[in-house]
């Protein structure tokens, strides 16, 4: 399995890239505004000075305030009110019950030893909890490369790539369209548009 | 600032470029450690729950004995405690529940140990399970008991006086102090523009009143001198008879009444308006038993289950619901064990009916027409007790050898409308504490006659009797066996099974009922019905019959008079609810024209409180000023409890509304302050259980933990208020004995004292136990507990039992203390009654006809006469769930794994009929409500009734965020696994459980009464809410 070991090899570094993503985008949906607007504040201003939409977010979230950005999520995600966009797969495949889509999704999360969501109180199909579940297998990943345990490596990589066509590519368009019909600006929307276009990207290249 | 929409193009790669800027944020993964365990070892390992790995003795000095009160059974529990001292917010963590080895209720069937045991022994148990078929390390409690940890460690236990902001039901509040709260609630809030309770309370003694009003209709005071003299007293001085201003200060509790209604309420602000639940638990079987036991002081029927042979059992389910399963469950099956015969009358499969020789699934509502038919069946083929029957008095029962003698053979008078019973005095014979009965041929006082003729229709001095036996056969002999069958769904061949069982048996057979037949609007002619049944036999007293007796130590008289109020105040006018109150008699009657009158009035019934909130809605008879509700759910526990939610909304119909809340639950959303209570493991309490052990028994509620420290228990809140108002009851010399209550222990511990020194006073606790209970208490209670300070509640001499029995958690009898010789020791020994006249003597407030005092065969009917006409073709009841004893234990996802919805149960025919599958997303609909759930087909339930759970359908109470000082509390949400290390209190995580606003409340759907348009259908006898029928139409989604 040499090319195996010769194509993980090169892949480390994207790996490490999309797991910082992953990790970044699953913090934001689950609110996490503390510690992001704080991690903000160190990053060096040469390197928020970028053109790359990333870049664009970490300003938004150095300068938009914790509060506005608190008040942006308890009302887009939280708060069952008028600008509640429900953040849950379930709501937006209608086809299947949410108890449907919850076995689907745990299924994953049990193969894999995923309990995240239960520390966190969280449903299991909360946006926060599916781009953290892929934080979770990269990481995991980028551990076996280490060890270099390549065909465990694989394994989590065929868990990715299900995960991201059989449920995140799945909804999170259609999610990303209600928060754009609900929220004309801000950072919760532009990070939603982010995180949409992205989990395309990651998609069509795994 | 917007992101560029013009990158669709931007490739993988470019996105993972600009990531670099993450690493200079370097974010903390939450994934440190171990990641992937499963891939990488192979197996399923769960070391994260700790199951299985984690064992911890405990000493003597981590257990406390008290009350549990997740349900209304409130057995008695061990607590094992571990201590937190300083070093959280919380004093210690439960760590669990089990039950109390020195009481009977958690002992069954081996038995409670010996009282006298030292507490050091009973605290650690003991002994071989292997060796003694036992151990003693606690006795039995239920899921529901074990669970209650998780409603004092409920993570959305509300933490301090809470006030809203905004309009009422915004979901928004403010966090105050408590001195705010009490200002604002005596003195009112400028910015809510809530009044207080000093502004709304004004009494005035009803003799002066009524004297002078007196003066108004002789023409001796004008009407404008009486408005002068009390217009600021009295609610309204056109009608006195409403009573002073403070009975518009209303409480609707769940516990604690003693305390509550007796010393707060009535003595204290002078108010008759304190409700509690009855209203909406089957109130119409107490007043069916009082109506059916001379003298009113039986309110409830049992069986002596351990002795009994056989058993008819309407409409209960002993081994999950009645008065918990932790006793009644062994108990009964270990009688079928032995071979007692059991019959369960219910529409569907219960768990007991599981259990039975046989299951009758009758029509709901019709248990009072079946039992008439049992009585006909048994009176035709004369299998009643005639020897027992003939006894007219206590002296011919005696005689007999029989506890108890019946009214059969005494007559009433059917030549007076009101049709009393007659009395000695209407014939001359002597006075009017004398009934009459026929002996001989010739009338004669009841307590002077030998014998009694059990069968009279005749007149006597021109006076047309009957005795109370003959009206009784008339009523049964009404219908022939087929009409019943036709009536009830069930079988005339059952029918006359189940009588010739009945009477097979002697005295130890039963037909024992609880509220199922009782929460109708016939439901008090179904009780008594079905008590007429053991009349027949004559088994009260009896071993192996029917258990009588409230057996308990006196708890607020004997060494305190704890509920008299040195000058308290003696509270009168006519309740909101116009419960016990006669309309004929009212001001209204005149004012509103007669019959019918605006709303119904209870003249036989002492409990209407599901009427308390559409009355204030309503504004009658007076307007509500206050409303504090305390224990209770007025939303989803009442019947239609949706249409009070604009009541409660609405300041004007409600100018004041308080809720003393364990967490924000559905009634509290609504309110203008919300004030944290403890939970029943945080505080003092007493209830004890209703009189259904052989043995005598009081068991005591104390705190073991506190976990919440601006909590405050409801009697310490309203002893503040009531002391900022200079009201009696509270405060310096509340006792008779001139004694203080500051604290709700001041109380609690003197009814300890009654306890302890009722009969032959218990013995005093020794130095070590005392030291034992001293360390216990600090290590659970911490700050809380100031040994000096409970030690001055009570007197010198008193506290060494006192501890005695608060070390045993109550007072206990021992289990061969229960018989005597062929009878049970403790015994109704009084009349039983098949007349009720009081029933006799009241009339319908719409129509004016008098009640029944015989119980007759009622169809179900809307509260103005009009039989309840819906065209929906299924009849819906519902039932309370095995592991969720009320609303309120939702909070534990330990129970809401267990089960985490409500599916309608439905027979396969009717099931069929709508195209449905078991587990098929339905809608049910009523005339009045609609709601979604899923479909449970099965063959448990009679074709053409459907019927669910009730204990579901939250839509607060932690189910849904509020924000409290601009801070979200978010929800419970889906899933989760209960910690097995309770090293979080506050937290809630659990994998299996639901979130808490699963399934729908079934009390929604039930029917607007048409009459009244703003609450459903109830019983105008007994005044309980008809919530265990409505009809509905079940359709596919």
């Amino acid at each position: 399995m040499i090319t195996c070991l010769y194509e993980h090899e090169e892949n480390r570094s994207v790996l490490q890239a999309r797991n910082d993503i992953y990790l970044f985008l699953a913090k934001v949906f689950l609110g996490e505004f503390s510690e992001l607007a704080h991690a903000a504040q160190s990053v060096p201003i040469v390197l928020e000075g970028g053109d790359t939409d990333l870049a664009l977010l970490i300003r938004h979230l150095k300068k938009t305030p914790l509060k506005e950005l608190k008040l942006q999520y308890d009302n887009l995600l939280v708060v069952p009110g008028p600008y509640f966009v429900p953040p849950f797969e379930h709501y937006y495949r209608p086809a299947m019950t949410a108890e449907e889509v919850e076995q689907r999704i745990r299924h994953h999360y049990c193969e894999s030893g995923y309990h995240f969501p239960v520390e966190r109180l969280e449903r299991h199909d909360h946006i926060g909890c599916e781009l953290a579940f892929m934080h979770f297998l990269i990481t995991g990943e980028l551990h076996f490369l280490r060890q270099k345990q390549y065909a465990q490596a694989e394994q989590v990589r065929g868990i990715q790539r299900r995960f991201l066509s059989e449920h995140l590519l799945q909804w999170v368009a259609l999610f990303e369209k209600r928060m754009s019909q609900t929220i004309v600006r801000g950072f919760m929307r532009d990070a939603t548009s982010y995180m949409c276009r992205f989990i395309e990207r990651d998609v069509d290249g795994m | 600032m917007s992101l560029r929409q013009t990158d669709k193009k931007i490739s993988r790669r470019s996105f993972l470029k600009g990531a670099g800027i993450l690493s200079a944020m370097a974010l903390a993964s939450p994934f440190f450690t171990s990641p992937l365990r499963q891939l990488k070892e192979g197996v399923w390992v769960d070391k994260d729950h700790g199951i299985g790995t984690s064992f911890e003795d405990y000493t003597a000095q981590d257990v406390l004995f008290t009350t549990c009160e997740q349900c209304n059974t409130h057995c008695t529990i061990k607590a094992l405690i571990k201590p937190q001292g300083q070093s959280g917010a919380y004093t210690s963590i439960v760590r669990k529940i089990a039950g109390n080895p020195y009481s009977p209720l958690n002992m069954v069937p081996y038995g409670q140990i010996d009282y006298r045991t030292k507490i050091q022994e009973a605290a650690l148990g003991g002994g071989s399970v292997a060796v003694l078929g036992r151990g003693f390390r606690g006795g039995r409690t239920c899921l529901k008991g074990q669970a209650g940890i998780q409603t004092t460690y409920d993570a959305f236990r509300v933490r301090t006086p809470l006030k809203r902001v905004g309009p009422r039901g915004s979901g928004e509040w403010e966090t105050i102090s408590w001195e705010q709260a009490y200002d604002e609630i005596v003195n009112g809030s400028p910015d809510l523009k809530t009044p207080g309770l000093k502004e709304l309370w004004a009494f005035v003694p009803e003799e002066d009143v009524m004297a002078d009003w007196e003066k108004v209709k002789a023409g001796d005071l004008t009407q404008e001198a009486f408005d002068r003299k009390y217009k600021d007293v009295l609610i309204d001085t056109k009608h006195p008879d409403f009573g002073p201003k403070a009975n518009q200060i209303a409480c609707l509790g769940g516990d604690r009444r003693d305390f509550m209604r007796t010393r707060i309420w009535e003595q204290g602000f002078g108010s008759v308006n304190f409700d509690d639940h009855g209203g909406i638990c089957g109130v119409s079987s107490v007043i069916g038993n009082q109506g059916s036991f001379e003298g009113g002081e039986k309110r409830r029927t049992y069986a002596d289950i351990d002795h009994c042979e056989y058993m008819l059992v309407f409409g209960t389910n002993p081994l999950v619901a009645n008065k918990g399963p932790t006793w009644l469950t062994p108990k009964i099956t270990n009688a079928i064990e032995r071979g007692m015969k059991m019959a369960v009358i219910d529409s569907r499969l219960s768990k007991s009916a599981e259990k039975a020789e046989t299951w009758v699934p009758i029509i709901p509502g019709t248990d009072g027409a079946l039992a008439l038919a049992i009585g006909r069946w048994i009176i035709e083929n004369k299998r009643y007790d005639q020897r027992y029957l003939t006894n007219p008095n206590v002296q011919a029962a005696e005689a007999d050898g029989e506890p108890t003698w019946s009214d059969a053979t005494h007559l009433v008078n059917m030549s007076d409308e009101r049709r009393p019973k007659l009395r000695a005095s209407d014939l001359g014979l002597g006075d009017e504490e004398q009934f009459v009965v026929i002996e001989n041929g010739k009338a004669v006082p009841h307590d002077q006659a030998e014998k009694g003729t059990l069968e009279v229709d005749t007149t006597i001095d021109g006076i047309r009797v009957k005795s109370a036996f003959t009206l009784y056969k008339e009523a049964v002999m009404a219908r022939r066996l087929e009409e019943y069958a036709d009536i009830t769904g069930v079988d005339v061949d059952l029918i006359v099974t189940l009588a010739r069982e009945f009477t097979s048996h002697g005295k130890k057979a039963v037909a024992w009922a609880y509220r199922g037949p009782a929460m109708h609007t016939n439901g008090y002619y179904n009780t008594r019905a079905i008590n007429l049944l053991n009349h027949l036999l004559g088994n009260y007293d009896w071993k192996g019959g029917s258990l009588s007796s409230g057996a308990k130590f006196h708890m607020f008289e004997g060494r305190y008079d704890l509920l008299t109020v040195p000058n308290g105040h003696q509270p009168w006018g006519i309740p909101i609810t116009r419960k016990k109150s006669n309309y004929e008699e009212s001001t209204l009657f005149e004012r509103d024209g007669g019959y019918p009158a605006l709303r119904p009035w209870f003249p036989t019934s002492g409990n209407s409180s599901h009427e308390l909130i559409p009355s204030a809605d309503a504004a009658y008879p007076y307007p509500l000023k206050a409303l504090f509700i305390y224990r209770i759910n007025p939303i989803l526990s009442m019947p239609a409890g949706y249409k009070n939610i604009d009541t409660l909304k609405d300041p004007k119909k409600i100018p004041l509304l308080v809720s003393l809340d364990v967490t924000i639950s559905e009634g509290a959303q609504y309110a203008d302050y919300i004030f944290p209570d403890l939970t029943y493991l945080e505080r003092w309490g007493q209830e004890t259980i209703y009189p259904n052990q052989p043995l005598k028994l009081s068991s005591v509620m104390q705190p073991v933990t506190r976990v919440v420290p601006e909590a405050r228990a409801v009697e310490d809140v309203f002893i503040d208020l009531l002391k900022k108002m200079n009201l009696p009851g509270v405060g310096k010399r509340a006792f008779v004995d001139g004694s203080s209550l500051d604290r709700a222990e001041d109380f609690y511990l003197k009814m300890v004292a009654n306890i302890a020194y009722d009969e032959t006073p218990v013995p005093d606790v020794d130095a070590e136990e005392e030291d034992l209970f001293i360390e216990a208490r600090k290590r659970a209670l911490d700050r809380y507990f100031d040994v000096e300070r409970w030690k001055k509640a009570v007197k010198p001499e008193e506290w060494p039992k006192v501890v005695y029995v608060l070390n045993r958690g109550g007072r206990f009898e021992a289990a061969t203390e229960g018989y005597e010789k062929d009878y049970l020791k403790y015994r109704f020994g009084g009349q039983t009654n098949f007349y009720d006249e009081n029933v006799a003597g009241a009339k319908h407030s719409f129509s004016g006809e008098y009640f029944s005092g015989i119980p007759i065969v009622e169809p179900i009917k809307q509260y103005d006469g009009e039989l309840y006409d819906s065209r929906l073709p299924l009849i819906m009841t519902n039932w309370k769930a095995r592991h969720l004893g009320t609303h309120r234990n939702i909070a534990s996802p330990w129970l809401r794994e267990i089960r985490s919805t409500n599916p309608v149960w439905m027979n396969p025919k009717d099931a069929e009929r709508r195209g449905l599958k078991n587990g098929d997303a339905i809608e049910i609909r009523s005339d009045s409500y609609k709601v979604k759930g899923v479909v449970a087909v099965t063959e448990g339930i009679r074709p053409g009734v459907v019927g669910c759970s009730y204990n579901f359908g939250h839509f607060a109470y932690g189910s849904k965020p509020q924000q409290i000082d601009g801070n979200w509390t978010g929800a419970a949400k889906r899933y989760g696994h209960t910690s097995f290390e309770f090293s979080k209190p506050f937290q809630e995580t659990r994998l299996y459980a639901d979130r808490r606003d699963t399934g729908f409340s079934a009390n929604d759907l039930l029917d607007i009464d048409a009459s009244l348009e703003n609450n459903a259908m109830f019983d105008p006898i007994g005044g309980a809410a008809a919530q265990l029928y409505t009809r509905v139409e079940v359709t596919k989604r």
